[in-house]
């Protein structure tokens, strides 16, 4: 009984720019997790559909929302959010995807959004120790898979503990690509020193396996994706990004390796 | 399948795993992640070892199967397909090119920098391609259904 009222009240008595609001405050934390700039347009127009919308217009970037939206009554607004991207967390993603669907089913009403926001993010999957275990298992796994033996693996382990530290305190540095040159610096640095103590054959292997916790090649793939599925501004945006951050990754790298010069010749 | 290839493809499991933890997967979608990581692993030796050895081929159906099963993993999980695709397609990331290209630049060796980023553009687009591949299919099988769901 308390839900069918709760259920006319959200339709009927929800402005045009409290509706956009909460909508975006959903549709922001999608992107800055690592949703793809399609699945925002997405699920901002849905919300904004279920409450009553009857014109939208949503514009995603990875680093923007433009939105516009009119509703039947013929009031309208328009919002812009400005993003600032996170690090993947699938977790966070999962929940605001599913906090979305509840609110377009009106499982939630849209006042509820902002507390169940605080709610998801305090939520965590597994502590933060565990993502040393995670960058362990990909930096050894992928240095056995491009070639290497069990004691490159467990090199490429060591300097992923290093690289891992630098990924949790990403906040710590002024931008990206700042933090790229130093965990890549620092990466190398210490595999290489270990190299050179003797422990580990394969120098290639070890540093391919560091290599791959830092390199975007994923934003490469998903920028290819964009732009071959027509979303040309956030393909090209995202193809720059991950340029650049490889060249960093790869600047770090060599200073490392002309550091260690002697290993190499 | 000789004794390499299965180390190879235990190891790209054991890093799809690695990745999932990086990428904070809920715990009870890892599993997922890791049978897409598989499989993707195993698709993409097979075609380099049975079909071809070019790596756009292997490449591309790679990434569509982990595209494919992702799509998959994300009914049954009720998660978005991105979740099981992240880490899935991990293993193809052309990380060891773009690290060949970088070292033959320190050591000077231009001709093969311009090869081995050239590896990495054709890698990534062949990536890009696969799962492309998939949300069109996605996009049509929708559509019909849409389509089924009006008319009657």
């Amino acid at each position: 009984m308390s839900e069918i009222k709760k259920d006319e009240v959200s339709v009927a008595s929800y402005t045009a720019d409290y509706i956009l609001a909460k909508a975006l405050d959903i549709g922001e934390n999608i992107l800055r997790c690592g949703g793809e700039p399609y699945r925002i347009e997405d699920t901002v127009t849905r919300i904004c559909v279920a409450y009553g919308a009857e014109f939208t217009d949503i514009f995603a970037l990875p680093s923007l929302i433009i939105a516009n939206i009119r509703m039947k009554d013929g009031t309208f607004s328009s919002q812009v959010r400005r993003v600032y991207q996170n690090s993947n967390n699938m977790f966070l993603l999962e929940k605001m995807n599913n906090l979305s669907r509840d609110v377009c089913f009106k499982k939630i009403s849209l006042d509820a959004v902002p507390d169940e926001i605080e709610k998801a993010k305090k939520l965590k999957p597994f502590p933060n120790w565990l993502c040393y275990i995670g960058g362990i298992l990909g930096a050894g796994g992928f240095a056995v898979f491009f070639g290497g033996n069990l004691l490159d693996a467990l090199v490429a382990s060591v300097a992923a503990i290093v690289v891992t530290f630098f990924n949790l305190h990403k906040t710590a540095f002024v931008n990206q690509m700042i933090h790229s040159v130093i965990s890549s610096f620092v990466g190398a640095v210490v595999s290489l020193a270990l190299i050179s103590f003797g422990i580990g054959e394969n120098a290639d292997m070890i540093l391919i396996g560091v290599i791959m916790l830092l390199i975007p090649g994923l934003a490469f793939g998903n920028a290819v994706r964009d732009l071959l599925f027509g979303d040309t501004v956030s393909g090209i945006i995202q193809l720059v990004q991950a340029i650049l951050i490889a060249v960093m990754v790869a600047f770090g790298f060599t200073v490392a390796m002309m550091i260690f010069g002697g290993v190499f010749a | 399948m000789n004794m390499d290839m299965i180390i190879k493809i235990i190891a790209g499991v054991i890093s799809t795993v690695g990745f999932a933890i990086i990428f904070r997967l809920n715990i009870k979608h890892i599993p997922f992640a890791a049978i897409d990581g598989l499989f993707a692993c195993v698709v993409y030796f097979c075609c380099l070892e049975f079909v071809s050895d070019d790596l756009f081929i292997a490449n591309m159906s790679a990434a569509f199967t982990a595209a494919g099963l992702a799509e998959i993993f994300a009914r049954i999980g009720k998660a978005p397909a991105t979740v099981f695709l992240l880490p899935g397609c991990i293993a193809l990331v052309p990380g060891g090119s773009l690290y060949k290209a970088m070292r033959s630049l320190l050591i000077q060796d231009y001709n093969e920098f311009a090869a081995q980023l050239l590896v990495t553009a054709k890698v990534g687009i062949a990536i890009g391609g696969g799962i492309i591949a998939v949300s069109i299919i996605r996009y049509f099988l929708n559509s019909i259904k849409n389509k089924n769901s009006k008319s009657n």
